[in-house]
């Protein structure tokens, strides 16, 4: 069954001036992690916020759980717990009176699984949301979107201000939310977040969904960006191999992105006097650039 | 809904408390003045100023200032008491729906299992708990310290004056509601609601005074409340909480209306 269904769901904003995204045709199945990958303004944020009946489409139609996403948005929201791209809660209140206040509209809280978040990352919630960082107001987010154990997890960008142990406790509870069936949508714009958690990614740009992929086939593509550091003049003619998608110089060296195996192309490089390397993630533009047109 | 007026109940709970004490310590100044006031033949220093100036504030101009309700009605009621009130009804007001959206809450509490009109529903039923509760503290006070100085006072009439000072606020805060659906920041609605009271008030006074205002008097909405008449127990006609409650039921489903279609 498909829990989230899209056609050709449409947003314009200033009046039909800007594409919000287009014909975006989605289905996200019962169970699955599915992520949205995109750069900023690719639309990931729009498709969310027209899931939960924030901002109406321009045209186009949408359904979770098999209701439509305006018609019968306020049950649907009872499935699902959301975390928004940018945290704002009441300043006034502390970490306990949110919880309080959010549990109020749910109909059960699993009180343990609540402990066991807050132990998980380690929130206080005896102070005020004006006393947190921008990282526990973000933990904070994660613990209400999730205490309530719901069917569908619509998130945002949710690891964006936690600190590498906690984003590796968020995939963590997520792994294991799908273990009692929960579905997951989320956008990200950072690759290898997808390619730790997601059963399968959509790739959006401009407004466009360009592709979906299976996460196996995603990570196949292996997409890197190889910088290196040499002295040397490295003849490119040496460097033509299965992969390598744009060859640009940088002030100590090279940089390359590539996609599959790297093994030929390190190999093709010991042959020169190499002072260091780094492997890294590539920019989305890259990505977009090179792979998905 | 419930969760939502609980809440906003414990929020906005100080800051009534402000407001009422505030209001009652007015209360206590003005009608422990009133017996002094009223020694010093006021009536006679008021009849000396020109006409005009007694037409500025209504029917029963200047020359009642030495009953407890014509003083009451020209020291606070008329204007002092709704303007300070109408802070409050505007603050809560924006805060409805333009404040929640300008500081981005709205998006949390909209994903939330609640329709856009119960959210709604839940700020005006806090707001219009809030400030009967307000105008009854003030009335009660007023009555207990009018038997406290040994000043005559109907408790009719206060009851009088308590249900159309409650039913004007109702309605400055229904028009204060439909702002906060259309506008995008709260301290807008609240100055707006603010100045459009101040300006009814004006307006009204001008219809006094001008001539060729005269007959316009009934679009204000002060033309609903005279403090002095519920005051003295001369009743209130009917249509007046019929227009009232027209008005604040107007301002709620138009901003239901176009809270309901709008993007947050």
């Amino acid at each position: 069954m498909n829990l989230i269904e899209t056609k050709n769901l449409t947003k314009y904003y200033s009046r039909g001036k800007v594409i919000g995204i287009k014909d975006l045709n989605l289905e996200i199945e019962e169970g699955e992690i599915f992520g949205f990958i995109g750069p900023n303004g690719a639309g990931k944020s729009t498709t969310i916020r027209l899931l939960l009946d924030l901002i109406r489409p321009s045209s186009g139609s949408g359904q979770v759980f098999g209701l439509d996403i305006n018609q019968k948005s306020v049950q649907i929201r009872r499935g699902i717990g959301f975390l928004p791209g940018e945290i704002f809660l009441q300043e006034n209140m502390t970490g306990q009176e949110c919880v309080d206040f959010y549990s109020g509209f749910k109909e059960k809280i699993d009180k343990n699984y609540l402990k066991v978040l807050l132990r998980r990352f380690e929130l206080n919630l005896s102070k005020r949301v004006s006393a947190y960082s921008k990282g526990n107001k973000q933990k904070l987010a994660i613990v209400l979107a999730l205490m309530h154990k719901p069917k569908l997890l619509i998130l945002d960008e949710p690891t964006s201000g936690l600190d590498p142990i906690n984003q590796q406790e968020f995939y963590n509870t997520i792994l294991e939310t799908k273990k009692w069936g929960t579905t997951t949508f989320f956008s990200t714009h950072i690759l290898t977040e997808a390619e730790k958690i997601c059963d399968r990614v959509g790739i959006i740009k401009s407004g466009k969904l360009l592709k979906i992929e299976n996460i196996e086939d995603f990570k196949e593509k292996n997409i890197r960006t190889i910088f290196v550091e040499t002295k040397e003049s490295i003849p490119l003619s040496a460097l033509k191999s299965a992969g390598l998608k744009k060859i640009g110089r940088t002030t100590n060296g090279y940089k390359f992105v590539t996609a599959g195996p790297n093994g030929e192309i390190i190999k093709a490089l010991a042959k020169f006097n190499i002072t260091d390397f780094k492997i890294t993630e590539p920019s989305l533009e890259e990505i977009f650039l090179h792979f998905y047109k | 809904m419930f969760t939502i007026i609980k809440q906003k109940l414990k929020e906005q709970r100080n800051s009534v408390a402000v407001y009422i004490a505030s209001l009652v310590g007015y209360t206590f100044l003005m009608i422990s003045m009133f017996p002094s006031m009223k020694k010093m033949d006021i009536d006679a220093l008021i009849s000396s100023y020109p006409e005009d100036f007694a037409k500025f504030f209504g029917d029963s101009g200047m020359a009642s200032f030495g009953t407890i309700e014509g003083f009451l009605s020209m020291e606070f009621f008329s204007l002092f008491f709704i303007l300070i009130t109408s802070f409050y009804i505007g603050s809560a007001a924006g805060s409805a729906i333009a404040g929640q959206i300008e500081k981005r809450t709205m998006d949390f509490n909209l994903s939330q299992p609640i329709s856009r009109t119960k959210l709604v529903l839940a700020e005006a039923i806090t707001a219009l708990f809030y400030s009967s509760l307000i105008t009854v503290f003030v009335s009660s006070f007023t009555y207990l310290f009018c038997i406290l100085f040994d000043v005559a006072i109907s408790a009719k009439g206060i009851a009088n004056f308590t249900v159309i000072a409650t039913l004007l606020i109702w309605a400055l805060y229904g028009i204060g509601l439909f702002l906060s659906s259309i506008l995008k920041s709260k301290i807008g609605v609240m100055l707006l609601t603010v100045a459009f009271t101040l300006g009814s008030y004006v307006f009204l006074s001008l219809t006094r005074l001008v001539e060729k205002l005269q007959n316009l008097d009934m679009y204000s909405i002060f033309y609903l409340y005279d403090p002095e008449k519920l005051l003295r127990n001369t009743g209130f006609e009917y249509y007046q909480i019929y227009v009232l409650l027209g008005v604040f039921a107007l301002g709620l489903a138009g901003s239901l209306i176009v809270f309901n279609r709008k993007d947050v």
